[in-house]
């Protein structure tokens, strides 16, 4: 956990570097903080036009540069990098250094009250025509709020949207709401066993729903 | 309803050999496995067939159907029995039978909980499938390993399936209004 109150995470140069002045506000916080508690089937949130234009557009021009792996699986069909701290391209580590940093976290503390640690993991990801992630809970004894950073726009009929699915007896249940790709938009959610989602398949060549994601995790708890 | 080809000793004593070449993922194909007649039926079984739901998100979206009755004819033959057990070496026993249809969206996990069988039996009923679609049967043996199976239209694969688990490979949306048919059927 970390001990920042919000007058000094607003305060930060170096959120004022990368975030928004928007989301720097008291009371836009306090807002996106009871929406991402009431919020269903499970916790989340989404924060658009979160990161500062020209920084964002300097970490697109060399993350497309990077090699992407293609990932193909019973569960998932995509391409993707490897972490951002195994990438030897400044820029990168910098956004990446900015994300873990006592002030971010902290911010993401106070929006999702969920103690973290400053361990995140960081990736770029690719969907293309076909490509897709089958629904899963995403829980790892670490990991606690998964986020996911649009770099595209993808409309309803390109698919690629965040499906998020409501649970009966502790199952995945149906799909209850769809959270579409938009540049610049920062979506995360509480990660718990009934976190269910999925990524919807890509559904048009030549649509590309190019993404920064990860988690947040807490290394210091245990899981009983 | 075999086609007679694979009753001969030598296209057995082929099919073994194929059997036994992969001691890591051990499996064979037997393409056009049914005599035109029999194949004739089975189709027309299958297209007449009741499909429901079978859906946990987490592990499969498919749909199922009762196996048709040339099959359950053809399993308890003793012609097919018999051909099974001289490929693999070993008396196989026939556990459960089941038809699935698999359309876009469609696909199913590995699952740690599911207890395999000791071999599965893939009967590929589809014509004019192109496994860029996704819709095919895979195994892996949980190490990285993955085994993709060859089937076709008309094809009978026997693979010996205990430590390894199978998955069908998501159906991508190219495959419009096209269904996938197999029927599976687990035997020890």
């Amino acid at each position: 956990m970390v001990d920042l109150d919000l007058e000094q995470i607003i305060q930060s140069t170096l959120l004022q570097k990368w975030i928004n002045p928007i989301w720097l506000d008291k009371a836009a916080l306090e807002q996106l903080h009871q929406e991402f508690a009431d919020a269903k089937p499970f916790k989340h949130a989404y924060m658009d036009q979160l990161i500062v234009e020209d920084q964002l557009e300097r970490v697109i021009e060399v993350l497309t540069e990077q090699e992407f792996e293609i990932k193909d699986s019973d569960l998932f069909q995509l391409a993707q990098t490897a972490d951002f701290d195994d990438l030897d391209q400044p820029i990168l580590r910098s956004f990446k250094k900015m994300f873990q940093s006592d002030q971010f976290v902290a911010l993401m503390e106070y929006i999702t009250n969920v103690d973290l640690s400053n361990a995140v993991d960081m990736l770029g990801n690719i969907y293309s025509d076909t490509d897709y992630l089958l629904c899963h809970d995403d829980k790892l004894i670490k990991r606690k709020v998964a986020y996911i950073l649009y770099l595209t726009d993808l409309e309803e009929e390109d698919g690629g949207a965040l499906h998020l699915f409501d649970t009966k007896d502790e199952q995945p249940n149906k799909i209850v709401k769809r959270i579409f790709p938009r540049y610049n938009r920062l979506t995360f959610f509480e990660v718990t066993r009934q976190s269910f989602h999925e990524v919807g398949e890509v559904l048009q060549p030549d649509i590309y729903r190019v993404s920064i994601s990860g988690w947040f995790n807490n290394t210091q708890e245990v899981e009983a | 309803m075999i086609n007679p080809i694979y009753l001969k000793e030598e296209t057995v004593r082929k099919l073994q050999s194929h059997y036994y070449q992969d001691p890591a993922f051990r499996s064979v194909t037997m393409a056009q496995f049914f005599t035109e007649k029999a194949m004739e039926t089975i189709l027309n079984e299958v297209m007449a067939a009741e499909f429901t739901d079978d859906q946990i998100a987490t592990m499969y979206r498919r749909q199922i159907s009762q196996t048709p009755k040339s099959i359950d004819t053809l399993i308890q033959s003793e012609e097919f029995i018999n051909l099974l057990r001289q490929i693999c070496g070993r008396q196989v026993e026939i556990i459960a039978t089941r038809m699935y249809r698999y359309g876009h969206r469609d696909y199913k996990i590995i699952s740690d909980d599911q207890e395999s069988a000791s071999y599965d039996i893939i009967i590929d009923l589809t014509p004019d499938w192109d496994d860029e679609l996704g819709g095919f049967v895979a195994y892996t043996d949980g190490e990285g390993n993955f085994y993709r199976l060859g089937t076709t239209f008309g094809s009978v694969t026997l693979v010996e399936s205990r430590d390894h688990h199978d998955y069908v490979k998501y159906v991508n949306h190219y495959a419009n209004e096209l269904k996938r048919y197999f029927i599976i059927i687990n035997a020890k």
